[in-house]
């Protein structure tokens, strides 16, 4: 869920703008060093950010036969750190809005903000937390990708409520009213968010455990390589 | 999913093949981006109506874009201005003494209502002034453009690689998830629906197009690096002949808009 052209007054523009800058010129900075260090990662970042697009567009399956659509910052901030999405996920932000007319050009500093900025890096804090405590890694999966999803529609509602205050209860009720209305029915998808975060990482443990571990990712049980034999299968069982 | 990606296809398909694609890019972005800031900066009325009335004409008159193209594109807006609209027209807390109806906390009042008519009109106006841009010019020519602002090139590289990766990825994946439908993998038929099988699923086929996208990048730059791809994939810009009129044209609409506001707001 974005914020959609036109509805932030121009300070406010102005100053999620200013707020989302620091982090995406940082962002930028360590792509232009990885870049210029290592070339030949250039189209893996740019995979990463056709990904990153792509698996906002996947419908969720849920019981009611509705459909809801992941954000898909939680898999980018596990697997190539926050301040690289900060960058990443600009760009994507600027091709939804002028490819799928979702967010706008004056709201991307605070798009940027709650979707690039705010989830990944509360997801990755409490997955390096849940990390440092020696929790299992399908816990730490879960709750960073859960989290960033959460944590993108709490800012986007926040953000809503500073624009539109209430008319009797002021920023707090509106923040209250914008939660209630975004950011409580996301819970479940939050949560069916983390399930599928930890189905997918198992799959990519089986299939593609060598680039994850080029990565720097430490999820492969025992340290063990991913051998052909299980790739074909899983490879086979992803169009099951 | 094929929602998603006809909506993609379709604003991309648009641009392209819009007689705006012949004019340049800056004129476009200042048409665009003029008419986004008069919705932002104008009162509700006239103002932004105003802005979304030049955006449609601009749109399907002069750039002759399909209307239900734009009808599409402007469906997802629609329902997040509507939602967030709702949410502003119920005020929470105690009733303001001029409050229209009112139910328990809940009431709305000519603040709030003003309030949510504003945000809707705002961000349908501010939408339909950047459709302005999106339906008309493709994503490359955007990059193009973008070069003379000296950004750092790896950063331009990689938003051009990635635009072009969309499409490829795009097609591997309609083809896993044609895959599994044909094989009666989203079948909602089990326990659960099937639930459990079409999530392990839905899994499955976001980390096969991860691994084929990520093999078939590394296989394509170890290509390009063997043709001397070591720095940037420049591509020539077309020559493009400034419109003097259509600079005109949009300075006259703008500030037609900002004086017929002005003059209503005077009044």
């Amino acid at each position: 869920m974005h914020i959609a052209e036109g509805v932030l007054p121009p300070v406010q523009c102005a100053i999620w703008y200013a707020a989302a800058a620091p982090f995406v010129v940082h962002g930028a900075y360590r792509i232009v060093k990885e870049v210029r260090e290592r070339p030949e990662n250039k189209l893996l970042l740019a995979t990463a950010g056709a990904c990153t697009f792509l698996l906002s567009s996947i419908k969720l399956p849920s019981v009611t036969g509705s459909s809801s659509h992941p954000t898909g910052t939680g898999v980018g901030a596990i697997l190539f750190k926050p301040p690289v999405m900060a960058f990443m996920g600009l760009i994507v932000l600027i091709f939804q809005a002028l490819l799928l007319a979702h967010g706008g050009i004056t709201t991307l500093g605070a798009n940027t903000f709650s979707m690039a900025i705010a989830g990944p890096w509360i997801g990755y804090w409490v997955y390096l937390l849940t990390k440092k405590l020696h929790g299992p890694n399908a816990l730490a999966i879960f709750l960073c990708m859960a989290l960033s999803d959460l944590a993108t529609y709490c800012v986007t509602s926040l953000q809503l409520a500073f624009a539109f205050p209430d008319a009797s209860s002021g920023v707090l009720g509106a923040a209250a009213k914008f939660l209630g209305v975004f950011a409580v029915s996301q819970i479940p998808l939050a949560i069916m968010e983390g399930f599928l975060g930890i189905l997918l990482f198992r799959f990519l443990v089986k299939v593609a455990a060598p680039q994850l571990a080029g990565l720097g990712l430490d999820l492969v049980p025992g340290g063990r390589a991913a051998d052909p034999a299980s790739d074909a299968t899983a490879k086979e069982g992803s169009h099951a | 999913m094929s929602a998603h990606s006809h909506h993609i296809n379709a604003l991309d398909d648009a641009a392209w093949d819009s007689p705006w694609r012949r004019r340049r890019v800056g004129e476009k972005v200042l048409c665009s981006m003029g008419l986004v800031l008069t919705a932002l900066l104008t009162p509700v009325w006239p103002g932004t109506v105003l802005v979304a009335v030049a955006a449609v004409c601009f749109i399907i008159g002069s750039a002759r874009i399909g209307p239900r193209v734009l009808a599409e594109a402007m469906t997802g807006p629609a329902i997040f201005l509507v939602l967030g609209g709702v949410s502003v027209l119920f005020s929470v807390g105690q009733s303001p003494t001029d409050a229209w109806w009112s139910l328990g906390a809940l009431s709305i009042g000519p603040t709030s209502a003003a309030q949510a008519l504003r945000l809707f009109l705002h961000g349908m106006a501010g939408t339909l002034a950047v459709m302005v841009l999106a339906t008309t010019t493709p994503m490359v020519d955007l990059l193009t453009w973008l070069r003379r602002f000296r950004i750092p090139e790896p950063l331009l590289e990689i938003a051009n690689l990635t635009y072009r990766l969309l499409f490829v990825l795009l097609d591997t994946m309609l083809t896993v998830m044609e895959a599994q439908r044909c094989r009666l993998g989203d079948n909602p038929v089990g326990p659960m629906r099937g639930l459990r099988r079409r999530w392990e699923n839905t899994a499955a086929a976001i980390g096969a197009i991860g691994v084929l996208a990520w093999e078939r990048a590394g296989r394509l730059n170890e290509g390009m690096s063997h043709r001397g791809f070591e720095t940037t994939l420049a591509t020539l810009p077309v020559r493009r002949t400034a419109s003097p009129g259509f600079i005109v044209t949009t300075v006259v609409v703008i500030a037609a808009i900002w004086a017929i506001s002005w003059g209503v707001s005077a009044l």
